[in-house]
């Protein structure tokens, strides 16, 4: 295989962001997850997990809490507004301003006709669904304290209400409270502070269970306004609550990082009358966590720590199959390196600015170099403007970098003068297309001509280009892939639609083949002159993948290729890179993958665990091998300040 | 001793009550009520008194806030600037020259007239007011960020936490157990008396 010099990059300093609010979609089966930037991501589970679709964030735009109403998607923020997102566009469709202060929940009823808005000065508020927008249709009676939680009784008549020190059952038709359940303090000196009710939930039999910033979960009767059941769960807030769809099982987040589940089960098993008791407790996270989403068969918890945890429940799914696997998702499954592989040069995509580095250089020879020439930081570069950058991307030269966001595009020309750089601005004509990543080419990306009348109207989320220009492929999230002729400027073939969607994809060298790896962990490669697959492509499909590798959890999120040998392709993905050699036979399906010498070389055999936590792996043109990693403990030391643990024995 | 217990004994309820003519009695009663009247007015007034005393003293810390009147007066009669300094020159500016300064930066200005120039080369620009809504927005997460991290909240250190998975049979050091990036400013001036100390050196044995 040859020997590589491998550059480690540890000097992006990415940084996730918190995860403040999710919602699932069952008729879909789409995760909503809101983060504390501003940006919205949409997960698909029928896909693996995998990430679907990312708005972007605005600056002074934050999102509190996320519902779903049908297929539309709304959002809440402290700064008033209820906004609903265009999913085709990838943007904000509209705001509508709430006009009650800062909005802290919004949730939306069984039917999908209206949704309830709790705001900061006390008023929960009903805005009607009508046609591509939404109308304010009432105001309940106004509280003394900050709504901090709504929950919607499966028949659409009561709301349950929960705000400082109680909980308020409202008629939704008349706007009057009907119960009022006074929450108890904390015990001890916490006892002077109000008690926040960060989450309620209303089950159709009447029962309100509520989780608290002193710790407890409580289960209360809303017809009498009673309290049924107390379990302390922690000493810290329970911040978030999640109902199963069949109401049978219930489960709670803490600030302390685990998830509580309390099943709705009898104390014995020859007893009929059945209550709330606690199950299991599961710890997925070392930061609070603020948003849960039970599924029929999983836990799905999200937090400070901004890990996305899918935990399955032994008891609903079959052992040994691909949904029993737990998943946890750090980094984005697309990129945010771009190489500049002939000028040695790396620009780093942050949501507020681009960065571009200078790689160092070594001399030396052996297994681990000494860096002669440290690798300096050429240019920090700015956003213009609110919104959040959505891509970015540096010419394979060196001297292009252009930038994307939600409401304009930009284009920049770098000069290089021995050590100086310059920068400057570069107008762009009309582009119509949304980009999600631009993979760039020598001459500007002009609007296509005409495309196919079968494209569908989803955005596109990853773009290649070859080498020399003349092929341009684009991937959308409804799975199809064209291709385009960019020296005619016309549409040239559609790749047969496949049932997952494309995690990476990439033209080769000499611009014949397309290679791309699907969510699901499949490769294939098409032939752009035959407009078939490759003869390797479809000996791959026949024979298929080995186990191991499609029982993956992460995506491939990368594809590169090697000048000096046509057949290699290199992937990555989240914790590991690996080169397919075309050449070898193609290994059997149950024999043992490490070790042996076939097809699929990865580096797990050859070097067992080095690069870990990768957020892209490229090769320059000097042959060498940049691999940008992220190492999760220094992300860890960044986060906010977790609660106190006292472990046995310190 | 006798004459006391007379004294009681001279108000005795045999002889007849004091005559007190009608008017007397009449001008007492006119007195009492035009004293009330007199007090609660010469209150009223003095609380007017008070009241219009703290408004004029409200008044004048509100002007002191301000700029003084001359400034101000000069600022509204200086037109506002259009959008690039091309057109600036086509324009008719009485008074000032167009120092260009806050304008040419490339900063982009929109047209809505918040820049002007002044005489002397100030610039004046009008900063983004802080809305009503952004104060809300502000307490709002004030609110959560106290609650959840404010006092009481009983929370630790990442380190500490991590440092904590290293502690048990097997020890291993924490995870910051050296801070190398501690006191910069100092070590770089360290480092910049050492140059000029050898530097000296040198000079001197040469």
């Amino acid at each position: 295989m040859g020997e590589f010099k491998v550059h480690r990059v540890r000097f992006f300093d990415y940084m996730p962001s918190a995860i403040s609010a999710m919602a699932f979609n069952v008729h879909t089966e789409r995760l909503a997850v809101a983060r504390a930037d501003g940006t919205v991501e949409i997960y698909n589970f029928a896909d693996n997990c995998f990430q679907e679709k990312v708005i972007p964030g605005k600056d002074g735009r934050t999102v509190e809490a996320l519902c779903w109403a049908g297929q539309r998607l709304f959002s809440t923020g402290l700064n008033g507004e209820i906004v609903e997102y265009d999913l085709e566009n990838l943007r904000s469709k509209y705001t509508v301003e709430a006009y009650g202060g800062p909005v802290w929940t919004i949730s939306s009823n069984s039917q999908g006709t209206q949704l309830a808005v709790g705001c900061e000065d006390g008023t929960v508020k009903i805005f009607e669904l009508v046609e591509d927008s939404i109308q304010f249709q009432s105001n309940f009676d106004r509280l003394k304290s900050r709504v901090l939680s709504l929950s919607w009784h499966p028949s659409g008549t009561q709301i349950a209400a929960g705000t400082m020190d109680m909980i308020r059952v409202f008629n939704v038709t008349t706007g009057h409270a009907t119960q009022r359940m006074m929450v108890d303090r904390a015990a001890g000196a916490n006892k002077k502070k109000e008690v926040a009710v960060w989450s309620v939930v209303f089950l159709s039999d009447n029962t309100v269970i509520s989780g608290d910033s002193a710790g407890k979960v409580q289960v209360w009767d809303s017809q009498m306004g009673t309290l049924i059941r107390t379990h302390l769960v922690t000493k810290w807030d329970v911040m978030a609550l999640a109902v199963s769809r069949d109401e049978s099982s219930l489960l709670a987040g803490t600030s302390e990082g685990s998830v509580v589940q309390f099943q709705f089960i009898s104390a014995r098993l020859d007893q009929p009358d059945k209550e709330w008791q606690r199950t299991r407790t599961l710890r997925s996270h070392s930061h609070d966590v603020r948003a849960l989403v039970h599924t029929d068969t999983a836990a799905v918890s999200g937090g400070n720590d901004a890990h996305l945890v899918v935990r399955p429940f032994m008891e609903k799914v079959v052992k040994g199959s691909k949904e029993s696997a737990p998943c946890k998702i750090t980094f984005p499954h697309r990129s945010l390196v771009s190489c500049g592989k002939k000028a040695g040069i790396l620009l780093f995509q942050f949501p507020e600015r681009l960065e571009v580095w200078r790689l160092g250089e070594s001399n030396e020879n052996g297994e681990e170099l000494s860096v002669t020439k440290k690798p300096e930081a050429l240019i920090h570069l700015k956003r213009k403007g609110d919104d959040h950058i959505c891509c970015s991307t540096l010419s394979p030269c060196g001297g292009w970098l252009a930038y994307a966001s939600a409401s304009s595009v930009r284009l920049f020309q770098l000069q290089y003068d021995n050590d100086s750089i310059a920068l400057t601005k570069v107008e762009m004509g009309p582009l119509h297309v949304l980009l999600w990543f631009v993979f760039f080419v020598p001459h500007y990306l002009p609007s296509p001509s005409p495309p196919p009348p079968e494209v569908s109207k989803q955005a596109v989320h990853l773009m290649s280009t070859s080498d020399d220009g003349q092929w341009l492929a684009t991937a959308n999230s409804d799975c199809e892939v064209h291709v385009y002729n960019l020296k005619k400027l016309k549409y040239h073939c559609t790749v047969p639609v496949y049932g997952s969607c494309p995690s990476a994809m990439a033209i080769h060298p000499t611009g014949s083949n397309v290679v791309m790896v699907h969510a699901d962990q499949k490769i294939f490669e098409y032939s752009l002159e035959q407009k078939e697959y490759t003869e390797w492509s479809r000996s791959l499909a026949k024979k298929g993948l080995h186990g191991s590798w499609l029982n993956r959890v992460a995506p491939v999120t990368h594809v590169s290729f090697s000048a000096s040998n046509p057949d290699y392709i290199i992937l990555h993905d989240m914790n590991m890179f690996c080169i397919i050699d075309k050449s070898l036979p193609l290994p059997e399906k149950d024999s043992d993958l490490v070790g042996a010498e076939t097809q699929l070389i990865s580096n797990s055999s050859v070097f067992p665990s080095v690069f870990k936590n990768l957020l892209c792996v490229g090769l320059m043109e000097d042959h060498s091998l940049v691999v940008v990693e992220r190492p999760l403990l220094d992300i860890a030391t960044r986060l906010p300040a977790p609660v106190r643990q006292k472990k046995f024995a310190t | 001793m006798s004459e006391e217990f007379s004294l009681a004994l001279d108000t005795s309820e045999d002889e007849a009550p004091e005559e007190v003519p009608l008017e007397a009695s009449r001008a007492a009663a006119q007195q009492s009520r035009a004293a009330a009247v007199e007090s609660t007015r010469r209150e009223k007034l003095q609380l007017k008194e008070k009241r219009r005393k703290r408004h004029e003293l409200f008044q004048e810390q509100k002007k002191r806030r301000l700029l003084p009147d001359d400034v101000l007066e000069e600022i509204e009669a200086a037109p506002p600037q259009k959008k690039k300094p091309n057109e600036d020159e086509g324009e008719e500016e009485s008074e000032e020259e167009s120092d260009d300064e806050g304008v040419g930066s490339g900063e982009e200005i929109d047209a809505s007239g918040k820049i002007r120039n002044l005489q002397g080369g100030y610039t004046v620009k009008l900063v983004n007011e802080l809305t009503l809504a952004a104060a809300q927005q502000r307490a709002a997460a004030g609110f959560v960020q106290d609650r959840l991290y404010g006092q009481g909240s009983r929370r630790t250190t990442n380190k500490a936490i991590l440092s904590l998975k290293n502690k048990g049979p097997k020890k291993a050091p924490s995870v910051e157990f050296v801070r190398k990036n501690w006191a910069p400013k100092h070590k770089a001036k360290a480092e910049r008396m050492k140059q000029r100390w050898l530097h000296r050196k040198q000079a001197a044995s040469s």
